[in-house]
């Protein structure tokens, strides 16, 4: 594997072994999340997480349906320096009046969710598991850009974010830094106030295309967008340079400077990053807003069709022989998700799906080569709308009804998020194909509009009744049911 | 293809927001049934149908006869005395009535058992086809089917706990199956042991060869009613004969992968049997072919097809029938 040295291999190692055998004391799952920023990692995690334990009605995801998990519960997590995921503050945000999604997420958070459970294997039952914990960690969609520059030197990835800010989209933002950056000699001698001043444009420039509504601004490093505990380090403190072609420049130029400090954040920020939550994984779930590439039109839809075949390169998927399961364990069943598919009407969630399939085509291809089980559906872990169909002058329209969140807006109409509305979001293309190359073909084809949260059902043996979804335990099924037989 | 529709939204006052209702049941005519018709070879030339005519013929004069005699009849009573011609009129009323009442009854069990074929048919249609409406449909006519019924209650409430939920036609089947049709499983394949346990004791200790005749046809009749009622078609006497037909039809079609299947090993075991005693082989020959009529008509009246649950092998009821488990 090109990510990890040959030490890091050496170690990572070890510690696959450690857990290969701590595995078989008390069972455990690593399930990882995958989503880039805003597409539903903490409300996914939040939403499983209150299904369970509460007890839902999970039709499609057999233990539940067959009767045989006895309950679930939160476990202190396993790495002590990772904080605690919280559960509840975004169930607090859910249930209030009137309810909220949670917060975007700003730092690491890690959980342990235990399941027991009656098993039917004869094995299982004399050895007595009765019991499998979920590790899943939340972290901000942000980061995540960063997994490919793992592969990525720094001259490289100065040409590639140079292209990238070229584009028309994002000419604008990037006008200042540009101009900065043509008064630049990457050969002269290193100069700490440049080397802010330029980091701090690049920032800014991050920032402005990221602010742009629809855009999905794939643009990597993710740390500074979403600094974390690292704000203000030296480790931050770099942007790309224009070599010009040049190769071979001097030590103590800026441009080695900057060089060395893109390794240091590789080193230092990113490898840990990938080591500690992704290469350990057993399942994964990658969480994609279709919906919202599809607002942001042809450029949102290539930057997260390219965000998402890099993002995915990264793991290692693949059915687990004795040997990998020891030494590198792969992710051998991976889940494909259009998330919000509640902003749609059920009729088109095969038309969604389709164009999931398209987008994910390559990485979902390599995973089943490779041996894993892969499976693509429309989700939603909250339902925030019910479904209906209004009519008008005979005509028919399926629809969506539920409180658009304010400033939302739709053919001309804009939302103040009082008043509940019935919604109808266009026709999804039957062509998957032109979904994607042509998006907005003409103006305004689909519009998604975001909604705020159901209401919450208070139960009257206290807490809530576990949310509405769609196929939250299809995707529970997939990812682990097959451990909790 | 049509032009694609704009993205708009409606205020809830300003237009009438329907939750989304159940598709008009989409009834298969016998044209849209499978086998599709060939129509290249010519249909016989018939003509007149000369029998049916002296079929016909003839009934009309035994009907007239039989008015004659009666009318003969309640005249001969009226003379002799009033109250006896009266009570012969009453008598005559109730007979009729009874008659009437039969054929209304032998009519709604064909109606039932043909309605149960249909729905078997068009659920197979869905499954196979992935297709959403008529899955609702045949969800909806299941519902009406099983409406009512005590044992089924449960099942029926939890079916209507997930009426909101987004599904595909599979998993609507796969739904249905389990909370309607799989708990009546189990008790089809009691009933099916009990028969067949019933045969085998039965021919293995009978006397005579004929009494084992009946008493076999008998309890294969009983059989399928019982089956047949449990699985929602509640069949008369016409209706029984004719889902006896269909079992018939049935084991004939899929004799061939029933051959394969357990019939070798069956003739094999029976051939040992016999040797040790000629009644006990029959007895145990008796019980399997029972439970493989049992088999068959489990199949032809269940109105689902196999989804989740697995379809009940010939063996695991042979070791049902022998109490082995």
């Amino acid at each position: 594997m090109a990510i990890s040295s040959l030490t890091h291999g050496a170690v990572d190692a070890f510690r696959n072994i450690g857990d290969f055998a701590s595995d078989l004391v008390e069972p455990t799952i690593r399930l990882g999340v995958t989503g880039l920023a805003r597409s539903g990692k903490t409300v996914f995690i939040t939403a499983l997480v209150h299904n369970l334990m509460a007890g839902a009605r999970m039709p499609f995801f057999d233990p539940v349906a067959h009767g045989r998990v006895l309950r679930a519960y939160l476990e202190p997590q396993p790495d002590d320096q990772v904080p605690r995921f919280d559960y509840e503050r975004h169930m607090a945000d859910l249930t209030a009046n009137p309810p909220r999604w949670p917060d975007s997420t700003r730092r690491i958070s890690q959980m342990r969710l235990a399941i027991e459970y009656e098993t039917q294997k004869f094995w299982k039952r004399q050895l007595g598991y009765n019991r499998l914990n979920i590790d899943i960690v939340d972290y901000p969609g942000e980061w995540l850009l960063d997994l490919p520059l793992l592969r990525l030197d720094y001259a490289e990835w100065s040409r590639t974010a140079l292209e990238q800010s070229g584009a028309p989209s994002r000419r604008a933002a990037a006008k200042d830094w540009h101009a900065a950056l043509a008064e630049v000699d990457p050969a002269a001698p290193a100069d700490e106030m440049l080397a802010e001043k330029l980091a701090d444009l690049f920032k800014a420039y991050l920032r402005d295309t990221r602010a742009d509504a629809h855009a999905l601004s794939t643009l990597p490093p993710g740390r500074f967008l979403m600094p974390g505990d690292l704000e203000g380090s030296p480790a931050l403190t770099f942007a790309p340079l224009d070599a010009k072609g040049e190769e071979g420049f001097p030590r103590g130029s800026l441009f080695a400077m900057m060089e060395r400090r893109y390794e240091a954040y590789k080193t230092h920020v990113v490898r840990p990053f990938f080591r500690d939550h992704f290469a350990r994984l057993d399942r994964q779930i990658v969480l994609i807003d279709v919906l919202a590439a599809l607002n942001g039109g042809k450029p949102a839809v290539a930057d997260l069709e390219r965000a998402m075949t890099e993002i995915l390169d990264c793991f290692r998927t693949g059915s687990n022989s004795l040997w990998s399961s020891l030494f590198s364990p792969r992710i051998d069943r991976i889940v494909f998700a259009a998330t919000k598919a509640d902003h749609l009407h059920h009729k088109s969630h095969d038309r969604l799906e389709a164009i999931l399939a398209l987008l994910a085509e390559d990485a979902m291809g390599r995973a089943q080569f490779a041996g894993a089980e892969v499976k693509a559906l429309a989700l939603a872990a909250i339902r925030a709308t019910r479904e209906g169909i209004a009519k008008r002058s005979g005509e028919q329209l399926p629809c969506i009804v539920g409180y658009p969140l304010p400033g939302e807006t739709i053919g001309g109409r804009s939302f103040d998020g009082s008043e509940a509305f019935a919604i109808f979001p266009g026709d999804l293309p039957a062509n998957s194909e032109t979904a994607l190359k042509h998006p907005h073909a003409q103006p305004d084809d689909v519009r998604f509009v975001r909604f705020r949260p159901p209401d919450p059902v208070k139960l009257p043996f206290g807490g809530f009744a576990p949310f509405p979804n769609i196929r939250l335990d299809r995707a529970l099924q997939a990812l682990i049911g097959d451990r909790l037989t | 293809m049509t032009k694609p529709r704009k993205p708009t939204s409606f205020r809830l006052e300003e237009v009438e927001v329907v939750e989304t209702p159940l598709p008009p049941p989409a009834i298969a005519t016998d044209a849209a049934q499978l086998p599709a018709t060939v129509r290249a070879l010519p249909a016989l030339e018939r003509g007149w149908r000369w029998g049916s005519l002296l079929l016909g013929a003839i009934g009309g004069l035994v009907g007239l006869a039989s008015a004659m005699w009666l009318h003969d009849l309640v005249l001969e009573m009226m003379a002799r005395q009033d109250w006896i011609g009266w009570t012969t009129i009453g008598l005559l009323g109730l007979a009729i009535l009874a008659l009437l009442m039969i054929i209304l009854r032998e009519a709604a069990g064909l109606a039932r058992l043909g309605r149960l074929g249909r729905l078997r048919h068009e659920a197979d249609a869905a499954a196979i086809e992935g297709d959403k409406t008529l899955a609702l449909d045949v969800v909806s006519r299941l519902k009406r089917l099983y409406h009512g019924r005590k044992d089924l209650a449960w099942g029926l409430a939890r079916l209507k706990e997930h009426e909101g939920d987004i599904m595909d036609a599979a998993e609507l089947l796969r739904l249905s199956e389990r909370t309607l049709v799989a708990p009546l499983d189990p008790l089809a394949r009691g009933i099916v042991a009990a028969s067949a346990k019933r045969v085998s004791v039965v021919t293995a200790v009978s006397p005579g060869a004929l009494i084992d005749m009946l008493f076999v046809a008998g309890e294969n009749l009983r059989m399928l009613r019982r089956l047949a009622t449990l699985y929602g078609a509640r069949p008369g006497t016409l209706s029984l004969l004719k889902l006896a037909r269909m079992v018939v039809t049935h084991i004939v079609l899929t004799g061939g992968i029933a051959l394969g299947d357990d019939v070798i090993q069956q003739l094999v075991g029976h051939g040992l049997t016999a040797k040790l005693s000629a009644r006990l082989g029959e007895g145990l020959f008796n019980g399997a072919l029972t439970t493989r009529i049992g088999l068959a008509a489990i199949d032809v009246c269940r109105p689902l097809p196999y989804i989740e649950v697995q379809r009940p092998r010939f063996r695991e009821l042979v070791a049902e029938v022998a109490g082995l488990r």
